[in-house]
């Protein structure tokens, strides 16, 4: 077992509140991501679990045991840390198994653990080497297999991957994963890659200035983002905000502005009802954009960005920016004014005040 | 976006005037160009200090040298005598007693300094309040004049000095602290402990504060307790500071000077004559130029075995 709960959990230091009243169930065998920007409270959140940092108020409860009061050594977690935290003076044999030796285990029974976890991971031939000796992607697995070796209820992961190079950190994402999957084990991932998010969690935690935003699967919140920061925060290239007005005309919902006007489905129109002539913030992802003669959004090329396999145009829609993604074999010249076509079932609107999703 | 774009406009133009520039520079003198007027550029950084060596240090240290092998008393000119100022001395038995005081005072000095200047910066190196304030307290005994210090402790060491009024209010006794054979050395010591403490202490500070504390909370998690972290995180990762410390206090143990001079005058009866003393009391009041340097050259080859060992055992202290 290893259902973690977070009831109320607070943090301030002084003046700042780095995490406010964070509620939350991790159950059992599940890889939950907390994501956010730098200061967001991720890593607090995490750091509190872990035993590390006190908390000011609430609790934290591991298969329905208070963890506030019990040393991190005997909450049964471990943990994975950004900088992979090895003892340089210690062989690897030795880091792995530095953790069951504090725990007074015995000699046979760390030797046959570390040796088990190193076969797990593929590092049985780095046993007698010094992490100083190790390349990045080498560390991060003696890092996991120093985890493993405790074969703890829960593992936490302080942005394990933001040391390595883009290739080795998209590898070692796989890899994180089967080891999760062959583990089964309560897993709270904290990240500020987006990417690493979507593809890693089966839920994900969006935490902005301390409080969570989203709670749910990556495709969830990356379709239904909750607020404004949520949709921002989530896709890359960013989703595309505009200043719209409600229009109501003919028993159909328009969102106005300056070179746009998107008439929204009636299903999808109820968050707007008796906003008509309120500013709103009209919202867009990229991809959810098409070309065509008759689309509802105007505005002249400004630069084109082929990344390959696609052709981000930046468009100058009204005066304000917008960024559409199109086929590469999309033929543009720089000033050419083109027309949009936004997919109605794609489209969001926010509160300009709260943020919060009206569509 | 803006900035993507500036950056890549002018990016280009950098790479192409760095790259005409190392042309030039190759154009000038050849393959290694670049490289000699590197070269020559870092020579000269380095020549005022280099000259100052030479004429300051080096200079005197072979002249010394040279020194050792004549009889020369600053009167009549200096006539070469060999290896009999080192036979000399051989048989000198007040160089034999300063040198045993010099190593006394060396290990007496710096072993509890060792010890007692970690404990300061494991004290240090708590968050507590006025901790700022303390640090500068402790460091205060550095900032002194060497000679100030030793007037002061003179006087504190006096029979009716502070040391004693404090004894006496514990009803201990009056002690004529450096008029004693058995008190001198230990008092001379007690104000070198007191002096390299705050040093090293900061010395080691710098080492603790160096530790990531990402080591220390993988220790917490990993289930090892105070003491543990101190043995496994702590001290393996200080090693190198550890081994710095421990020969520098040597070194400067076995260099003092100053303290003899002004608190005993090597007194009484020699038990506080350490070598520099010796040296100079062979040289200055004795007129025995060709001895002193001798012992000079003994004293240096000491040092530099002691260095020698630094060197090892700092390689050694390495961690990776």
């Amino acid at each position: 077992m290893g259902e973690v709960l977070l009831e109320d959990l607070t943090k301030d230091f002084g003046e700042v509140i780095a995490v406010k009243e964070v509620n939350l169930t991790i159950h059992d065998g599940e890889f939950v991501v907390l994501l956010g920007p730098s200061g967001c409270g991720k890593t607090t959140t995490l750091r509190m679990i872990a035993g590390l940092e006190e908390i000011t108020s609430g609790r934290i409860l591991l298969d329905e045991r208070v963890l506030n009061d019990v040393h991190p050594r005997d909450r049964d977690i471990a943990m994975v840390f950004q900088n992979y935290a090895l003892y340089p003076h210690m062989s690897v044999y030795k880091n792995m198994a530095f953790g069951l030796k504090m725990r007074k285990v015995a000699k046979d029974e760390i030797d046959r653990k570390v040796k088990s976890a190193a076969g797990i991971l593929g590092i049985e031939t780095l046993l007698g080497r010094y992490p100083g000796k190790l390349s990045g992607g080498q560390r991060q697995r003696v890092t996991l297999g120093r985890a493993i070796v405790r074969d703890p209820r829960v593992f936490l992961f302080d942005e394990p991957l933001s040391n390595l190079d883009a290739k080795l950190r998209v590898q070692t994402r796989v890899e994180l994963l089967k080891l999760h999957q062959h583990l089964a084990a309560t897993s709270i991932y904290v990240t500020h890659d987006q990417v690493e998010a979507m593809t890693m969690g089966d839920r994900i935690v969006v935490m902005h200035e301390g409080v969570i935003q989203q709670v749910g699967p990556p495709m969830e919140v990356y379709q239904n983002p909750a607020n404004q920061f949520v949709a921002g925060f989530i896709g890359s290239p960013a989703m595309n905000f505009l200043s719209a007005t409600v229009r109501f005309e003919a028993g159909r919902t328009f969102l106005e502005g300056a070179g746009f006007r998107i008439p929204l489905p009636t299903e999808r129109a109820g968050g707007l009802a008796g906003r008509e002539g309120d500013e709103i913030v009209f919202g867009i992802r990229p991809e959810d954009m098409r070309l065509g003669a008759e689309g509802e959004i105007e505005g002249a090329v400004e630069i084109i960005e082929p990344v390959g396999s696609d052709i981000f145009l930046d468009l100058s829609v009204g005066g304000a920016s917008l960024t559409a993604r199109v086929e590469s074999s999309v033929r543009m010249s720089q000033g050419e004014r083109v027309r949009l076509h936004a997919d109605p079932a794609r489209v969001h609107a926010f509160d300009p005040e709260t943020g919060v999703t009206l569509v | 976006m803006g900035r993507e774009i500036g950056a890549g406009r002018t990016s280009p133009s950098m790479v192409r005037r760095s790259a005409s520039l190392l042309r030039r520079w190759g154009a000038g003198g050849g393959k290694s160009s670049l490289h000699s007027h590197l070269r020559w550029a870092g020579f000269f950084f380095v020549l005022p200090a280099l000259i100052h060596l030479v004429i300051f240090k080096f200079y005197p240290m072979l002249q010394a040298f040279r020194l050792s092998f004549f009889r020369y008393d600053l009167m009549s000119p200096p006539v070469f005598t060999g290896l009999e100022n080192y036979k000399l001395l051989w048989e000198n038995p007040l160089f034999h007693q300063s040198f045993w005081v010099s190593v006394k005072y060396m290990f007496g000095v710096s072993i509890p300094e060792w010890f007692f200047a970690l404990g300061l910066a494991l004290l240090l190196n708590r968050r507590m309040p006025g901790r700022a304030v303390i640090r500068l307290a402790y460091f205060f005994p550095i900032a002194m004049s060497q000679i100030v210090v030793a007037m002061v402790w003179k006087f504190m060491y006096h029979p009716f000095g502070l040391v004693n009024t404090i004894l006496e209010t514990f009803g201990i006794g009056r002690i004529n602290w450096l008029s004693m054979e058995e008190s001198a050395l230990p008092a001379l010591i007690a104000i070198g402990i007191w002096r390299g403490i705050p040093l090293f202490g900061v010395i080691y500070l710098a080492g603790l504060q160096a530790i990531p504390k990402e080591y220390h909370e993988a220790a917490i998690i990993d289930g090892a307790g105070v003491f543990q972290r101190f043995f496994y995180v702590t001290i393996p990762l200080l090693l190198p500071t550890i081994m710095f410390v421990m020969v520098l206090s040597l070194l400067s143990a076995v260099k003092v000077f100053l303290n003899p001079l002004v608190m005993t005058e090597g007194g009484p009866n020699g038990t506080t004559r350490v070598l520099p003393y010796f040296i100079y009391e062979t040289g200055f009041a004795f007129f025995r130029m060709g001895e002193a340097a001798a012992a000079s050259m003994v004293l240096f080859v000491f040092l530099f075995g002691l260095t020698l060992i630094q060197l090892r055992l700092l390689r050694r202290g390495g961690v990776e």
